[in-house]
């Protein structure tokens, strides 16, 4: 996701405002990590530990799919800004040597941005309960080799499935999840976790060995499909804006989105990794939040569910620059208008997830509301996002600025939303329908600003 | 008849102006060569008259639009190669330029995208993705997104300057007969002899100002350096 972009943001954000980056991420760490503590006067050191040691695990697996990048690694990644790429057929070094020196880059560039700060801003955060700062050594420990599994985890799957396909990797994940949940003990002794309570070296030679198990693995298998060979494709924007009828003037843009997505390394798959795995998180760990803060882990699953779907407007914009419309009789805005209800339409998928989020939990009293906390907040993190990046949410977001900008109006607006629910009804739906106008006025100024943005940058 | 009138624009990057005060016409039929050393404002220039980016001062109508008020409603009329070639990168050069014709609305696009992979000599290469295409081609294939529709007016940045010889040959002659038709052609170019072979008028820009604007001279090379130089 994010490790695509970051080169291209340092060369064009200027590596002064870049340098902030693991600063905000560190303070962001400790006031998250305070409020937890604060909120949860009634969780154990055990369980917040656990909390974390998760999180560092589904944060390694979010970014792990290296497998499928094989590809990408060497072409649209590096190839044309990266000398190292370049030279790799004439610098007597094998593709797979460059591969690991960039998976390993990649991993560096993560601990210093994100893995480091974040510990750090815990560590800072923990002395509030009692636990010195001096524990921060097996935290930065403990934390990044949870990091690891989960990365080196996903690494592996994503190789299989770029190997084997999508059967193979998907059967082998089930495989992996039945034996997670049919041996809940082995879950609640994580590892990592388990070390950073007991001191138990075992721990440290379980973890490093799986991280080096997987890893290794999956380098030594990973394929490298070489633009060299260029491939032919039939003409199908014609037949695919055909199918796209019913979406009228946007179904050109639709096909064209559509093939951008199933022609790109990785294709549906990736949209879906990196939809799915930050759910699958919320998923578990909701209930856990919830019992604790007495409201309903629907409506909150809800809320969550829809900030998350915002990232599928990432994916729709993934392969669109400004300057290729520019020079065609095209507004911006019209481009932005058919992402908007192509979003609306995939937004479907997370309305289902919702639902079965519902059945599982027997909770379908509670789905209106979460149905409509989602919406909301999904429709609210669209705005938001077209508002202040355009066309270029995965280049822009890397802009601290930007970012800062994006979470300070997120957060007010989940904090409101679990407000007006809580205070009834009336109160809930008049506050509903004044988040609607508040998007709708946010997503019109929007398309005003990028008709008449200065295009310089992009 | 001019077909194109700016006069007195001026854009600006920060503090640095890209093009100063600049006024310049150009009349049906006619190629108007613009010429000038790298970062001269040549692109910027093209940009603003296309409706690409707004000037801070000026006023410019193209096709009796005035590309302020209206820039979508010029772009529907002209036609623009950029300078630099960036098609989506996951269409084919088939799909690209289908994708274009379907925004400009055209009718029978099939048809004409056919003759402009023959013209252009594509071959196999029309059905491979834009990204993996070479720069030259990726090149063509804008020449031939600009000039599908047949446009009154085309702007044209650099086109030929990683293209083979052939090709080369091949659309300087187009473009020539094209303006005998009675459409307009702007085209930036680096290469002197273009200019003088193929232009009708020629204006050259030093550091954002028109230093000289009319029919290209004898020895252009000489001119073109002092005219540069004296500024
Ligand atoms: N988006 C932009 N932001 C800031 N400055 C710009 C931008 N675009 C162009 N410039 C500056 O404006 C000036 C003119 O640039 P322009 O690209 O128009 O020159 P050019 O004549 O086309 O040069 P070349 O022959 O190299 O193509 C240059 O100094 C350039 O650095
Ligand atoms: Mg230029």
């Amino acid at each position: 996701m994010i490790k695509e972009e970051w080169r291209m943001h340092s060369a064009l954000f200027g590596n002064k405002r870049f340098a902030f980056y693991p600063l905000l991420i560190l303070g962001l760490a400790f006031c998250t990590s305070l409020s937890i503590i604060a909120f949860q006067p009634s969780f154990s050191l055990l369980s917040i530990l656990l909390f974390v040691h998760v999180l560092f695990f589904f944060f390694g697996a979010s970014i792990g799919s290296f497998g499928t990048l094989g590809r990408e690694f060497m072409n649209r990644r590096f190839g044309q800004a990266s000398l190292l790429a370049y030279s790799s057929r004439n610098l007597p070094l094998s593709d797979r040597t460059i591969f690991s020196v960039f998976v390993v880059k990649d991993i560096c560039y993560y601990f210093a941005f994100w893995i480091i700060p974040c510990i750090l801003g815990f560590s800072l955060a923990m002395p509030i309960i009692g636990i010195p700062l001096t524990f921060a050594p097996v935290y930065l420990l403990t934390l990044s080799l949870s990091f690891l599994i989960g990365m080196s985890l996903v690494f592996f799957l994503s190789m299989i499935y770029a190997r084997f396909g999508k059967w193979a990797a998907t059967a082998l994940f089930v495989l992996l999840l039945i034996a997670v949940v049919f041996n809940q003990k082995s879950v609640s002794g994580y590892p990592p976790w388990d070390f950073s309570i007991t001191g138990n070296l075992n721990d440290i030679w379980i973890s490093l060995g799986s991280i080096l198990l997987f890893s290794v693995l999956a380098l030594i298998f990973v394929s490298f499909d070489f633009p060299t060979k260029k491939e032919a494709y039939e003409n199908s924007l014609k037949r695919t804006s055909k199918r796209f009828s019913f979406a009228k003037s946007y179904a050109l843009f639709w096909a064209k989105d559509y093939i951008d997505i199933r022609r790109s390394d990785g294709g549906v798959g990736k949209v879906l990794f990196s939809f799915l795995i930050p759910l699958l998180f919320i998923w578990f760990l909701l209930p856990f939040l919830t019992v604790q803060l007495r409201v309903n882990f629907l409506v909150i699953f809800g809320i969550f569910l829809g900030v998350l779907s915002s990232s599928i407007y990432t994916q729709l914009t993934r392969y669109d620059l400004f300057n290729q419309y520019l020079f065609l009789p095209i507004k911006t805005s019209t481009v932005l208008k058919s992402k908007v209800l192509g979003y609306a339409v995939l937004n479907l998928l997370s309305a289902a997830i919702l639902v079965i989020a519902a059945l599982v939990n027997s909770q379908t009293a509670f789905l209106l509301p979460a149905f409509v906390q989602f919406v909301l907040m999904s429709f609210f993190a669209l705005s938001v996002t077209i508002l202040y990046t355009g066309l270029s949410p995965s280049l822009m977001l890397m802009d601290v600025q930007t970012l800062l900008k994006y979470i300070f109006t997120i957060i007010p607006v989940i904090l409101i939303l679990v407000f007006i629910y809580a205070l009834g009804p009336v109160i809930f739906t008049l506050g509903s329908v004044g988040i609607v106008l508040v998007s709708i006025i946010l997503l019109k100024r929007a398309f005003v600003k990028w008709d008449f943005a200065p295009h310089q940058t992009f | 008849m001019a077909i194109l009138e700016a006069k007195n624009v001026t854009k600006k990057f920060g503090t640095l102006r890209a093009v100063q005060n600049l006024s310049v016409s150009v009349n049906a039929g006619e190629i108007f060569g613009i010429l000038g050393p790298n970062g001269s404002g040549k692109s910027t220039l093209i940009r603003c008259l296309t409706g690409q980016i707004k000037p801070e001062e000026g006023s410019i109508s193209v096709l009796n639009i005035d590309v302020l008020q209206d820039p979508v409603g010029v772009r529907e009329l002209v036609g623009i190669v950029p300078e630099q070639e960036n098609p989506p990168s996951f269409l084919t050069a088939e799909e690209y330029l289908f994708f274009v014709a379907q925004i400009r609305k055209m009718k029978n696009s099939e048809k004409e995208i056919d003759s402009w992979f023959r013209f252009l000599e594509f071959g196999d290469q029309r059905n491979i993705l834009c990204k993996d295409l070479s720069r030259g081609t990726r090149q063509k294939l804008m020449v031939a997104q600009a000039f599908m529709h047949k446009p009154a007016l085309a702007f044209i940045d650099e086109p030929l300057i990683n293209l083979d010889p052939v090709i080369q040959k091949k659309i300087k002659e187009y473009l020539v007969n094209y303006a005998k038709k009675g459409n307009s052609i702007f085209i930036s170019t680096h290469i002197l002899e273009i200019a003088g072979e193929i232009c009708d008028r020629i204006g050259i820009l030093n550091k954002g100002k028109i230093v000289y604007q009319g029919k290209p001279k004898k020895d252009l090379e000489r001119f073109f350096l002092s005219s540069v130089k004296h500024v």
